[in-house]
Order: C-alpha cells, then structure tokens, then sequence
C-alpha cells in the first residue's frame, strides 16, 4: 500500500518470517500498530514513521511486508 | 554493599542519570546505543552498574545481550533495578517495563524528560501510575538534574518494591500436579521462539499498558507538536541534495575547523616547550640528564602534545554531532550507499566514532544486529582516521603545503579531509571484501530510530572533550615519555670507541663540511645501527633510516611517530628549533635536496593511513572476536595495504 507522508495507518497482517515478526515485536510493533508515515526520500531506502511517540525506520523490503489500512 | 541496575530502552536518558548519581562521567549522546558495556559506580551505600538500552527482553544484539543477562540475574538475588523511562515514549517503554515487572525483581521507575513533558502540557498522574504498577515512580530529568533528590530519597530509604504482574500468569503451566511459572525460564532460553505466545502476550501487554496510560496520563495528543519541529529539520537534512549537501558541509567545517582554530594555540604550545628546552638546559647544563631532558623527553613529549588543541577541536565537534541527534540522520542518509558494501545505515555511528579512536569505535559495533555486519566494521574500522594519526597528518601535510593557511577554508583543511575520505574509502572496500568472504551468518533486519534534535547539553560537550583529550595526552604521554628515554639513549650511545668517532667526523668534515658532530655520532650510535638494518626494507617506499627509527617506534601507537622524529632530530642538531622546522631544514644526502620531499610525504601519509600501529587496538579486536586469528589478519593485511601504496605513491610523486 502507497502510504504518503503524514497519513495515518493501522497494520491489519505482517507477513515475512517469524525472525521478522519477533524483530518487529521487540520494536514495539505487532498487528494494530497504529503508525503516521514521515518524510522518506527513496534514495535511502527507508520508511521512517512515527508511533508511539518514537520516530522509526525500516528498510523499505522489511516495511513493505506490513499490510495496512488508512485509517 | 549492594547493586542497583539501571535499566531502560535506548537513549531514554539511563547515562545522563548515571552521571548524575555518581559523579563519574560515563559517555551520552543523544542516539541509541550510545551504551554498549555495562559501567559501574557508586551511589550512597550501593554499586549502581550502567547498563547498555534493550528494547525487550528477547534481545537481539550484543549490547542488549548484556543487559538481559544481568537483569535475570538479579531474579536470583533481588537486587534492585531502576527503570528509565522517556516520558514522551512512555506507552512504549511501559511495555518493556511490564516484562521486567513480570521477572518480580524489587523496581523503582524514574519518568525521564519532565521538562519535554512539562513543555508539552503533558502531565502525568504519578501516584495514581506508582499504585497501578506497584511499585514507586519518579518524575525526573536528568540532564537538569530536577528531581534528583528525590530518587536519592527513594534509594537511601530502600523504596523498591516488586511490581505488580502483567502478563506472568499467561506462563503459568501445571507440571506433576505443581503450579509452576515458566516466564523466567521462556526469558532466559529466548532462542525457542512460539510466535502465538509472543503475539498474545505482546498485545496482552499493550491492552493493559494503554489502560494504564490512558487512566494516568493526560492528553499525548501534543506529542505531535514536540515532534514537528523536528520532523521540519528533517526534510531539510534528510533530502537527497540539500541532505547529502549537509553532510558534505558538515565535515569541511569540521576538519577547516581543526586547522583554523588550532594554530595560534598549537604556536603558543610548541614555543612553551622550546622555552622549557632552554630552561632546562640552563638548570641542568651539560651533563647526561640534562641531555635526556633536553634532547629526549621534553621534544618527545612537546612533538606529540602540540596536538592537543586539533584533537580537541575534533572532539568537540563529534561531541556536539552526537548530542544534536544529527549522527542518526547520517546513518540515514548513508544507508544505500553503504548497502553496496554489505554494510548498513547501523553501521555509521560505530564508523564515524572511529575518528575520535578506533577502541570505542569496535566496542560500539555491539549495536550491529547483523553478525556478519558486525565483523566486517570490527575488521574495516581502523581504517577510519584516528585522532592518533592527526599529529603525523598534520605535521606533515605542514611540511608539505607550509604558509597556506590563508583564511578559514585552506588548502591544509582540504588534504587533511581528502586524508579523512580517503580512510572512509578503504574501510568500505576492505568491508565489503570481508562481507564476501566472510562464514558468518548474516541477517539484514535492523530499525534506526531517529531522536528528537536537541540543542548539545554544553557542559557535556565539553567535559567530555576535557576527558578524552586528558586521555589522550596521559595515554600517548606515558608510551611518549618511556619510548622518548630509551630513544634518546639507543640514540645518544654507541658501541663504537671514542678514537673511532675522532677519526670519522674530521674524515667525514673533510669531505662535507655541512655535517655536524652530532649527525656522524647519531649516524653511528645504536639507534643509527638499527635504523640502518631496516633501511634495505623501507628505502623503495622513500625513508631513510632515521624514519625507520620512527616507524619502528611508533609501531605500537602511531602518535610515537612524531614524538620519535623530535627526539632523534633534538640529538642530531645542535640547534633548538621546532620540530617542524628541523624536518623541513633535513637535507637528503645522496641527492642534496630535501629530505622531507613530497614523494616522502606523500609515502608517510599512505602507510600512516592504512598501517595498523595501534596494539590496544588489536587487543580490543581479540576481545570483541574472541581470537587472536582477525587481529592477526588484520595487522598483516593492513600493513601490506600500507607498504604497497606507499610505495606507490612514492613512485608516482618522485
């Protein structure tokens, strides 16, 4: 999903490895996550978005497993 | 006595208090990880041990390793921890704390960042937090040191207590007919992961920390606010041009800075320790202590400590990149570039660390999820330009481009960064050789967490600049001053007679009446044996046997180099003059032109860049592998890379 900057979502699925999903849990984010995209120029290959409060970046492959619905 | 942890995510501000409790001075900044080995101190009547941030109790790195053994350790011995928290990201720091509750360990937390929240019309109800979780709570900040007597109060009157259970009954398992609780054992044994388990405890956790939060704590919607300042700055210096523009801006500033503000107080130093020489040879004359004080310690010393305000300079301006949040926006924008080289953005903070020194730098690569990654800037960051390899930078690229300090952007500042870049060049490539060859495993998941930027906390900055310069100088000064005595004897003794000198300097005056007393009896004192036994070695890379002698010296830390050269050059001359002026004054013998030509320069520059000198280094790499094998590898490699190009290089500039 094409999630422009400052739009809101919710993670309803997370696919990839169970690593991954483990990865993602110690991260604070699992299914329900609520996160605000932030400004991520695609030279770097990152996807940095704020939740809880944190601003955090995945590489662009690991963010595109999350499967999300705007909210 | 007893022990007290402090625990918490990273850059939740553990450091900050630390220092406030002890007095020491353990180093902060404002990224994750800044942390990578636990640090002990005291406060009151306790051991209080600094602990490296975790985001969880299932860690996934070195550093997080660390952390997670010593809090189940204190399951057995019920001692203390206190729990760091940054209060504008406490829902997700509560979620880290509910897994240390459930371990039943005696807590106490401390909610960071008052002054952010205070700011932020945040507040936050903390009696009725403390009697939800069960245990007492803080509000604190730590780097203002606001509410600090409290938590002295607290810990002097023993306030900790065992927190309430979150999630704990959810291990419960019922085993030959016994109630027994598996969470401690699941924690220590995280390598069996059951998804369904952490899936349902994690949201089980979010469900009861979001209530928690939602009945004690006012309005987070202002927390959009504390960020949009940042998140302006970072579309500015995250963009691909006006970003990458920054960063190139950045370093310019920093290494014109290290020329441009360090000469008038490098002028004074260097005429101090000329002052000193005379003095003290009017003290103690002509006797051989005077000549070991005049001739060997005082310029050795004086050659190295000259450079004092450049590494501070440096010091200070890394300081305030790690305290501004600017260090984690670099690794950000680095990320493709390094991925080409197996390595990734996780990758730049223990990198770019290399240049205050390559021993902090290795220990930081803890951080690194990814163990192949980890290896490779283990094995590659030497390369980086250390302060130690500033003194014989810069006293050589003075010798080679001498009066152009014209202004604030000189050519100096531009070979010295050209030398920086070049060290960046080659610890990539030398990374991404290892990434290939390297039979480690590997995984490419990592998070980069980008912190609020903050204006640097200056009596931090320059403490800190204070304590490494204080390092460097008593570090470099004790190997300076035993390397400078045993220089100055090999160099002021020999095992020819004295009938054997009178016949040699009237032979040699004869045939080149230039030459002093003092050279003919260096050139045949025991140091000039030695330098002349290497010299067959080192004449195709352009040195003679007196850089021999330095480089010999210096192989065990290469800041000896410079203060080699003084020694030798003091016991070669009758003159005093700089260190700076002597080398440019040196004549080549077999060509009548200078010794210190640019060919030579340019060859010292090149080995001193890739030549591993540092045995505190390979110490630490042995550490960090857990074998002598990679340090080995590494001094061999890296000391061919340094002779082959300098070789090279001479060749090309001759």
């Amino acid at each position: 999903m094409n999630l422009q900057e400052g739009e809101r979502a919710l993670i309803i699925s997370i696919n990839g490895t169970l690593e991954f999903k483990n990865f993602l849990l110690s991260n604070g984010i699992a299914l329900g996550s609520v996160l605000t995209k932030n400004y991520s120029p695609r030279y770097a290959r990152l996807v940095n978005f704020t939740t809880s409060g944190k601003m955090l970046s995945l590489n662009k492959k690991d963010f595109d497993l999350l499967d999300l619905v705007k909210i | 006595m007893s022990e007290i942890a402090l625990v918490g995510k990273p850059n939740a501000g553990k450091s900050s208090l630390f220092n406030l409790l002890t007095g020491l001075n353990q180093k902060i900044a404002n990224y994750s990880g800044a942390t990578v080995e636990s640090k002990t101190g005291k406060v009151l009547d306790h051991e209080l041990i600094d602990l490296p941030g975790l985001n969880s109790l299932k860690a996934v790195s070195a550093d997080e390793e660390i952390s997670r053994d010593k809090i189940l350790e204190y399951v057995d011995s019920k001692s203390p921890i206190i729990f760091v928290s940054n209060g504008m990201q406490l829902e997700d720091n509560l979620l880290l704390f509910s897994e240390i509750a459930d371990l039943q360990v005696p807590s106490l937390l401390v909610i960071n960042f008052k002054d952010d929240l205070e700011k932020n019309h945040i507040s936050i109800n903390y009696a009725m937090l403390a009697d939800t979780l069960g245990c007492p709570v803080i509000m604190m900040n730590s780097r203002s040191g606001d509410g600090l007597d409290v938590l002295l109060k607290a810990i002097r009157e023993n306030a900790f207590k065992v927190p309430n259970a979150v999630c704990r009954s959810m291990y419960d398992r019922f085993e030959n007919g016994q109630l027994i609780n598996t969470y401690n054992s699941r924690i220590s044994n995280f390598a069996i992961c059951e998804t369904q388990l952490d899936q349902n405890d994690f949201f089980k956790r979010q469900k009861i920390i979001g209530s928690i939060i939602r009945n004690s704590v006012g309005t987070l919607a202002n927390r959009q606010n504390f960020l949009s300042a940042t998140k302006k700055w970072d579309r500015f210096l995250l963009h691909p041009v006006t970003g990458i523009l920054s960063f190139l801006a950045t370093l310019l500033i920093i290494f014109q800075a290290v020329f441009y503000f360090a000469g008038v107080p490098m002028d004074w130093i260097d005429n101090g320790f000329l002052a000193l020489g005379g003095w003290a040879r009017g003290l103690l004359g002509d006797t051989w202590i005077g000549n070991m004080v005049c001739d060997g310690i005082i310029p050795g010393l004086g050659g190295v400590l000259i450079f004092i305000p450049q590494i501070a300079i440096l010091f200070f301006m890394l300081g305030v990149l790690e305290h501004s949040g600017y260090l984690s926006r670099i690794s950000y924008i680095s990320n493709r570039l390094l991925s080409k080289f197996g390595l990734s953005g996780q990758s730049v903070i223990p990198l770019m660390s290399s240049w205050a020194c390559a021993i902090p730098a290795i220990m930081s690569a803890r951080v690194i999820n990814n163990p192949r990654e980890r290896m490779a800037v283990i094995m590659a960051s030497p390369l980086m330009t250390c302060s130690a390899r500033l003194p014989v930078y810069t006293i050589l690229i003075a010798i080679m481009l001498p009066g152009e300090d014209t202004g604030f952007f000189n050519l100096q500042g531009l070979l010295l960064l050209a030398l920086y870049i070049m060290g960046v060049v080659a610890t990539l490539v030398m990374a991404y050789f290892i990434n290939r060859r390297s039979k480690i495993k590997g995984t490419d998941l990592w998070s980069l967490e980008l912190p609020v930027y903050r204006i640097p906390n200056w009596r931090n900055v320059f403490y800190n600049v204070y304590l490494k310069t204080k390092a460097f100088v008593i570090d470099a000064g004790k190997v300076i001053f035993i390397v400078s005595m045993v220089l100055w004897f090999l160099a002021s003794h020999s095992p020819k007679s004295d009938e054997f000198f009178k016949e040699k300097i009237s032979a040699v005056q004869q045939s080149n009446p230039e030459m002093s007393e003092d050279a003919v009896r260096l050139e045949y004192s025991f140091a000039g044996y030695l330098g002349k036994a290497i010299e067959p070695a080192i004449k195709p890379i352009g040195y003679d046997w007196k850089m021999g002698i330095a480089i010999i010296s210096s192989f065990a830390a290469r800041e000896v180099f410079v203060g080699a050269l003084s020694t030798i050059y003091s016991v070669g001359s009758e003159e005093e003059d700089l260190i700076k002026n002597r080398l440019i004054k040196e004549v080549n013998m077999e060509t009548g032109g200078k010794r210190y030509d640019n060919a030579t320069i340019v060859s010292l520059l090149l080995f001193y860049a890739f030549a591993l000198q540092c045995m505190s280094t390979m110490a630490i790499v042995r550490r960090e592998t857990d074998s002598w094998k990679y340090p080995i590898y590494q001094f061999i490699i890296m000391f061919v890379l340094a002779y082959v190009s300098a070789f090279i290089g001479y060749r090309a500039f001759l």
